[in-house]
């Protein structure tokens, strides 16, 4: 006999169960985590070597490089003196939150407060999972065009910041910030942007000052409910 | 892109299902899916043919129903469809809230129990 079951289960419950439970590891640690998410040569990396580069206390913080096959960008991180975990996704699209979970285990959480995880190249996949982080940071290269945020909204409706990088090649492109801007803030009034070049440094030292904000709002907020 | 991924995730959901239920047959499986959660129709048939094959879910069908991305403003009590992922309300220009369109689950399946059936192909092939 032929029968319908009600279900109504969520196709990504296993991977939300799980980054939850990170989401509590972040908390309980006082660590301010950050899911950076990108397409291939938007920036990321060198973005993160630049922010590394202009935050005085190094120490406390670490990253979980995503990538497909290879561990040249966790190479470059680790030459900027703070620890890097590699995950190697053997061909998956984007990170996920078991695997962000196994890779804590090789950190020393206690004496962290930041934790910026690097999304495996990809303006789709990655922002469907969720990995416990405080926040997205989508970070996208003026050479990819102005048109791209209704072409990806859900990544534009998801991140708290934008980093627009490559901003010096401006006068080479046909990019029109203006109307991009409008279509963001169309799909998401109230995201964060910052206009920046890694290559000049406009914009890093306001982006940096941005997350160092965060980073105290983190500590604070664990101080007050403890 | 990620779509066999989640399929995955839908089997492993329907599989243990079926074996909370001890049922072997599926002839379908309903999917909602919001317009919002950047997922493709055909990517998913097409994942959901490659992986049903050798599978309990071998012969079923997949139905995915679409969820428009919906808001609503609280101020014009006004629920609206969001035109090209747009969050102001068309009357006041205020920001809304997203109220549908984020939908990615499996709403439910179509089973067969085992008693056979004449209709049934399955049943009477294994005579």
């Amino acid at each position: 006999m032929v029968k319908e079951i009600k279900l109504v289960q969520n196709v990504l419950k296993a991977n939300e169960r799980v980054s939850e439970q990170n989401r509590n590891i972040f908390a309980e640690n006082q660590l301010l985590a950050i899911n950076i998410i990108g397409s291939p040569g938007a920036g990321k990396t060198t973005l993160l070597e630049r922010i590394i580069q202009n935050i005085v206390e190094r120490k406390a913080i670490a990253v979980i490089e995503g990538d497909i096959y290879t561990t040249r960008d966790a190479q470059r991180i680790e030459a900027c003196g703070v620890d890097v975990v590699q995950i190697n996704t053997g061909g998956g699209c984007h990170l996920d939150a078991p695997m962000v979970q196994e890779a804590l285990t090789n950190l020393d959480l206690d004496e962290l407060d930041l934790l910026i995880i690097e999304n495996v190249g990809n303006l789709v996949c990655p922002a469907a999972y969720n990995l416990g982080e405080d926040f997205k940071m989508v970070v996208m290269s003026i050479t990819e065009g102005d048109d791209k945020p209704e072409k990806y909204p859900r990544i534009f409706q998801e991140a708290k910041v934008l980093v627009v990088t490559k901003v010096d090649l401006l006068k080479y492109n046909q990019f029109d910030m203006d109307r991009f801007l409008a279509e963001v803030r169309g799909i998401n009034p109230g995201i964060k942007v910052f206009q920046i070049s890694n290559l000049t440094g406009d914009g890093i030292k306001e982006l940096v000052g941005w997350l160092e904000e965060q980073r105290n709002y983190k500590r604070e907020e664990q101080i007050c409910s403890v | 892109m990620h779509e066999l991924s989640l399929m995955q995730s839908i089997f492993e959901i329907v599989e243990d299902e079926l074996k909370n239920h001890e049922l072997v047959y599926v002839n379908q499986i309903k999917l909602k899916v919001g317009e919002l959660a950047a997922v493709q129709k055909e990517a998913m048939q097409f994942a959901f043919s490659v992986l049903q094959m050798g599978t309990v879910l071998e012969g079923a069908r997949l139905e995915i129903e679409y969820v428009p991305a919906e808001a609503y403003c609280a101020k014009c009590e006004h629920r609206y469809r969001m035109i090209k992922y747009r969050v102001f309300c068309p009357l006041c220009g205020n920001v809304g809230q997203i109220v549908s369109g984020k939908e990615l689950y499996v709403e439910s399946l179509e089973v067969n129990d085992g008693e056979r059936d004449q209709t049934c192909t399955k049943c009477t092939q294994s005579k």
